[in-house]
């Protein structure tokens, strides 16, 4: 039982349920394209959709039966058996919850790709959403961003500014920022 | 350990299924815990980005913004309400979306001490807030005692409007009130200071508005300086659309002065015979904001050595200094290289305040000029951290090309006013 109720309080304690729904309440009531919070909820809204079907299947198919097929009474062994399988849950709880990079205590990922992104959003704005006459870039697909970043630099796309900027980032370094905004909308 | 029954088991994990669902799975596995209290001094462009972007990274951080005035008044953009182009909403912002949407606390006073030993802010007000990690973005101070004559009274006369706000209306009324034929002496500081091009777009849109509306006034632009930024594609500028209206009168020249006489509206050069003006913008040298000083972050300088891949303070562990106030040459001192310095800053705390590794730090910095409302240039840099601190990456920015056509110019103009679009949008936004 030990790690089932570890992992609640993990739920509850990183989850922050209060300030998760206050922030999905205000991204609502303002519906504003540059809220972090729309940002947040969406991020942890959209791709958690597919996973919580398989976890609902897990929890409420294959536990259960599981169960039905155990004796009435528990054993020495019944019980080894449960924590073996309830940390297989949570391994397979943790594994999911990583895959879905759904990180609430840590908002984004402090990663190289989001440090030189930044650099972008002072004038693509932020997510590289725009609000003005220069370009935004949230969204558009990696393969677009690293053609144009890359067409900046060798002089076949036209630019005013981008050519000069291009030329301070690496291929590898395009390539993480073209990933970074093509992840965000 | 209690005995489990199945019927337990299936609550317990019925209990989990429910709890997630309404969670919406959040992570198990490798959140870190990153809690912590960050309180930022000033709320301008270093600030503020710093305080929005720390709790982008971890909405565990708590963060207190520490802020004087309920508004913000940029100087970026404040040289075109000067040139009659936008009105002062336009430049000034609030905090309602960094409190709102991103869950800075924000409080509206000013800190006046702190105690790195406690490590605690004291505030105007009376109380103090308890930090783990200090961010101070003052931005600059005027010195006062730098042009004899000039002091805080007598920017009342002679505005600097170097800090946009008042001192911006105030220079404003008197170019409106000026008569046709009048003299505008800008007279701005040696380097290194707050905006390197801030005063030659300040002479070009002044000139917009005057040869619209006093064609036959002139401005003269006393130098401290033998050369100023970006100043070939200026005079050129000045050559396409104010011929014969703005004079630079470099340090060699006599430029540089040392004095004033508000009674007399008149500039003291160091040689040469006083000029008499009718607008007169003085431009003084600056130094740290007052709290850097005060705190002892600055060194003979008047500015705040720092390490400037955390922009931790070389004198006060676990306090950061960013923006105009810190040295991080060869960044510029300029909106957009503080919010820059402010993005890099809040990962360093984020890292070191989770126990992660810090990403390796890249700066930019991009700003624009206008010389006319369709005609704007621009300057790029992008920097990494050498063996030597912040450094140019070779090869990479400068400066518009020289002679590029009206459409290159015109466009230019179009994004800067994107550029501020989006910049101020990332910060106050």
């Amino acid at each position: 039982m030990g790690c089932l109720v570890a992992a609640q309080e993990r739920i509850f304690t990183l989850g922050d349920p209060v300030t998760a729904a206050a922030q999905v309440r205000v991204s609502q009531q303002h519906g504003s394209k540059r809220l972090l919070t729309s940002h947040l909820s969406r991020r942890s809204r959209r791709p958690a959709a597919g996973w919580r079907n398989c976890f609902h299947l897990l929890i409420f198919w294959i536990v259960p039966f599981w169960g039905t097929c155990q004796p009435t009474t528990w054993s020495t062994t019944d019980i080894n058996a449960m924590r073996t399988s309830i940390r297989l849950l949570n391994i397979i709880l943790m594994i999911a919850a990583s895959l879905l990079q759904v990180q609430t205590g840590q908002a984004e990922e402090l990663s190289r790709g989001a440090m030189l992104s930044a650099s972008c959003e002072g004038c693509h704005g932020t997510y590289g959403r725009s609000p003005g006459a220069i370009p935004s870039i949230a969204g558009k697909s990696a393969e677009y961003l690293r053609d144009a970043l890359e067409g900046f630099r060798s002089g076949d796309r036209q630019a005013t500014v981008m050519g000069r900027h291009v030329k301070g980032y690496s291929e590898e370094e395009i390539r993480l920022i073209s990933e970074y905004f093509s992840k965000q909308q | 350990m209690n005995r489990i029954t199945r019927r337990n088991f299936v609550v317990s994990v019925g209990a989990l299924s429910a709890a997630t669902s309404v969670l919406g799975w959040p992570a198990l596995g490798q959140a870190r815990a990153t809690g912590g209290r960050v309180v930022v001094i000033g709320g301008g462009f270093g600030g503020a980005t710093c305080a929005k972007y720390l709790r982008r990274l971890s909405t565990d951080i708590e963060v207190t913004l520490v802020e004087r005035d309920s508004k913000f008044v940029t100087c970026p953009f404040s040289n075109a309400v000067l040139g009659g182009l936008y009105d002062m909403d336009f430049i000034t912002h609030d905090y309602k979306a960094l409190r709102d949407d991103y869950g800075v606390k924000v409080v509206h006073d000013s800190a006046v001490d702190i105690d790195p030993d406690a490590k605690k802010v004291r505030l105007a007000g009376g109380s103090s807030l308890q930090y783990d990690r200090l961010v101070v973005s003052p931005g600059i101070d005027l010195r006062w005692d730098a042009i004899e004559g000039y002091d805080e009274a007598a920017s009342k006369t002679m505005p600097h409007a170097w800090k946009a706000g008042e001192q911006t209306t105030i220079l404003r009324k008197q170019l409106e009130a000026m008569s046709d034929g009048g003299v505008v002496i800008i007279a701005p500081p040696p380097n290194p200071f707050r905006c390197p091009p801030g005063p030659y777009e300040r002479a070009s849109l002044i000139a917009h508005y005057l040869k619209n509306n006093k064609p036959r006034s002139k401005i003269l632009i006393f130098d401290a300086k033998p050369k100023f930024s970006k100043q070939p594609l200026f005079e050129q500028g000045w050559q396409e659309l104010y011929p014969g209206m703005i004079e630079w009168i470099s340090e060699s020249d006599g430029g540089a002065i040392d004095g004033v006489d508000v009674k007399a509206m008149a500039v003291k050069p160091t040689f040469g015979d006083p000029q008499q003006g009718d607008v007169i913008n003085v431009i003084p040298p600056q130094k740290a904001g007052m709290i850097a000083d005060v705190a002892g972050l600055t060194n003979d300088s008047g500015w705040c050595p720092i390490d400037q891949r955390t922009f931790e303070s070389r004198v006060q562990k676990h306090v950061h200094v960013i923006g105009d106030a810190a040295i991080a040459t060869p960044m510029p001192k300029s909106g957009f290289a503080a919010s820059s310095q402010g993005k890099v800053c809040a990962m360093a705390i984020v890292a070191s305040l989770s126990g992660q590794d810090m990403p390796e730090p890249s700066y930019v910095n991009t700003c624009y000029s206008l010389v006319g409302p369709d005609y704007g240039i621009s300057v790029a840099a992008v920097y990494r951290l050498g063996d030597d601190g912040i450094a140019v990456v070779e090869g990479a920015g400068g400066v518009s090309p020289k002679g590029a056509n009206t459409g290159f110019r015109l466009a230019e103009s179009r994004f800067a006013e994107g550029w501020y679009q989006s910049i101020t949008a990332d910060i106050w936004g």
